[in-house]
């Protein structure tokens, strides 16, 4: 496949019989000259490859702990806000005929590929036009890029306590009256109950009593029962330490009904990440302010 | 469940938007990108000890493997022959090489250039004797030419042409037929004339190479 060089046996010209009749005419001349520069291409790159692997292979360079937290929650961000994009228009009376579920997404959300696409039940809340709803993802997007960044260049030692948090709720439904129900910020770990139906937004605001000084970050989880499901946020970070959470209903509701709990745990990112992949079903231990754990109520659609 | 499955699985999970799955496809790769970044940045740079702007790349890397819903991971198959770990790290010294060379933080250009595009390009004028070619405008036209690659040519190219593996086996592996390798090789060499002619014009060579190539090159 390198002409002079070829290392595989092959005749090129062998190709030719394959392609239309323009191709099979340039070819053999394309081949007879570039294949020399393709071959010359070829060795240059083994012999760099040869350096940088047997460097890569001595090298003991690691990825900090700060870096990696930093590298998945970007990576988190970026799979809500592509979500986002790819969401039919929200209060959109089902999908489009002929919709495809990922797969993948479903295996993992516990949705079942085949079901209907979700139906709004419930009267439509005001929407953003298209364009604007993109801007402001872009924007989200980026002040949560720019402010992790941030918040990674000034990084603090993992041990620092933080003060108590708070937590608010709004974007649930109240069902009798079909209004958007806000949780007012009473100084509570715990929110006012949301309910919530496929199309809901989620918005969940964790703020500290005091202003946070280092790096802080957020996980959250679906709780029923004894199980627990980790859930993906797009999750901002002010300067003073409060995060803002963002839910599509659909992700929390998953397959699941009736009452369930949505665990929100802010802390110190390497005290999450040592955290097990269910969430802890109790608050962190006496004495161990590296993280705190807030609490929405949710009630999901029933059967 | 093989190694190679449970990567496969691992990745579909974390793709799917699963945290803990991400959480852990970025622990399980982060090794190996991290060390081929700074790989890279010692042969192209000569620096040793640039931990910071190590991690900086190495989180670009990552990011770039989850972008436009995965797209690059998913181009990623372990019934194809290459293991996870070279094509990450040949990702990540894609991805090094492209920041040094021209800031971008994407190795890959948005829109493929239409095959039939390819006649309108003026690129018949490099003869047998004017390929000849020294080892800096070498490395500028290897950047060059896997800035032209999508990701699956970037593992054909790999294969073929790096390592020189036997084209009946490439060919099995990537599910080629004889007609789309033929087609992929006169692609690509005809975008290797086109890079050397422009590559060998200095006054080509100096003008805003990824402008440049973002609007002519075909992606191959």
């Amino acid at each position: 496949m390198t002409g002079d060089g070829a290392r595989d046996g092959s005749n090129p010209t062998a190709f030719a019989a394959e392609g239309d009749d323009d191709e099979n005419a340039d070819f053999p001349r394309l081949d007879q000259e570039m294949s020399p520069l393709l071959a010359s291409v070829g060795a240059f790159a083994r012999e760099e490859e040869a350096e940088i692997g047997t460097y890569a292979a001595n090298t003991s360079h690691a990825l900090s702990d700060v870096a990696r937290e930093s590298a998945v929650q970007k990576i988190l961000a970026l799979q809500a806000r592509e979500r986002a994009e790819r969401a039919p228009p929200a209060g959109a009376a089902g999908a489009p005929a002929g919709a495809t579920v990922d797969p993948d997404r479903a295996r993992a959300t516990g949705e079942d590929p085949r079901a209907a696409a979700p139906v709004a039940l419930v009267p439509e809340l005001p929407r953003r036009s298209r364009v604007k709803s993109r801007l402001l993802a872009l924007a989200g997007g980026s002040l949560a890029v720019a402010l992790v960044l941030t918040l990674w260049f000034h990084a603090t030692p993992g041990e620092l306590p933080l003060p108590a948090y708070s937590i608010a709720a709004r974007g649930g439904i109240k069902q009798d009256r079909g209004l958007p129900t806000d949780s007012a910020d009473d100084g509570s770990s715990v929110a006012q109950q949301q309910q919530l139906e496929p199309e809901s937004l989620l918005i969940v605001a964790a703020r500290p009593e005091t202003a946070v000084t280092g790096t802080v970050a957020a996980r959250a989880f679906v709780v029923q029962g004894d199980d627990a499901t980790e859930v993906a946020s797009n999750a901002q970070v002010a300067p003073t330490g409060a995060i803002e959470l963002r839910f599509r209903g659909a992700d929390l509701i998953g397959a699941r009904h009736g009452a369930a709990s949505l665990r929100v745990l802010v802390g110190r990112p390497e005290a999450l990440r040592a955290l097990p992949a269910r969430a802890p079903l109790a608050p962190p231990a006496l004495g161990d302010a590296r993280w705190r754990m807030l609490t929405v109520p949710l009630e999901l659609p029933p059967r | 469940m093989t190694e190679l499955d449970a990567s496969h699985a691992l990745i579909h999970r974390a793709l799917a938007g699963e945290p803990t799955s991400v959480r852990q496809l970025v622990d399980r790769l982060s090794p190996v990108i991290s060390r081929r970044v700074a790989a890279t940045l010692w042969k192209r740079t000569r620096k040793r000890n640039v931990p910071q702007e190590v991690d900086d790349i190495a989180q670009e890397v990552l990011l770039s493997l989850f972008q436009a819903d995965g797209k690059t991971l998913r181009s990623w198959d372990p019934a194809r022959g290459m293991s996870l770990d070279r094509f990450v790290g040949m990702l990540a010294q894609h991805l090094t090489i492209s920041i040094l060379r021209n800031g971008r933080t994407s190795p890959w250009r948005d829109e493929p250039t239409e095959p039939e595009k390819l006649d309108e390009l003026d690129v018949w004028d490099v003869t047998p004797e004017s390929v000849t070619i020294s080892r800096q405008n070498l490395q500028v036209l290897l950047d060059r030419m896997r800035a032209a690659l999508s990701p699956r040519g970037l593992i054909l190219f790999q294969r073929i042409v790096v390592d020189a593996e036997p084209l009946a086996a490439v060919m099995a592996d990537e599910g080629l037929s004889q007609a789309a390798a033929y087609q992929w090789k006169c692609r690509l060499l005809q975008t290797l004339r086109h890079l050397a002619a422009d590559v060998r014009s200095p006054h080509l060579s100096e003008r805003s190479p990824g402008l440049r190539m973002a609007k002519r090159v075909p992606q191959t």
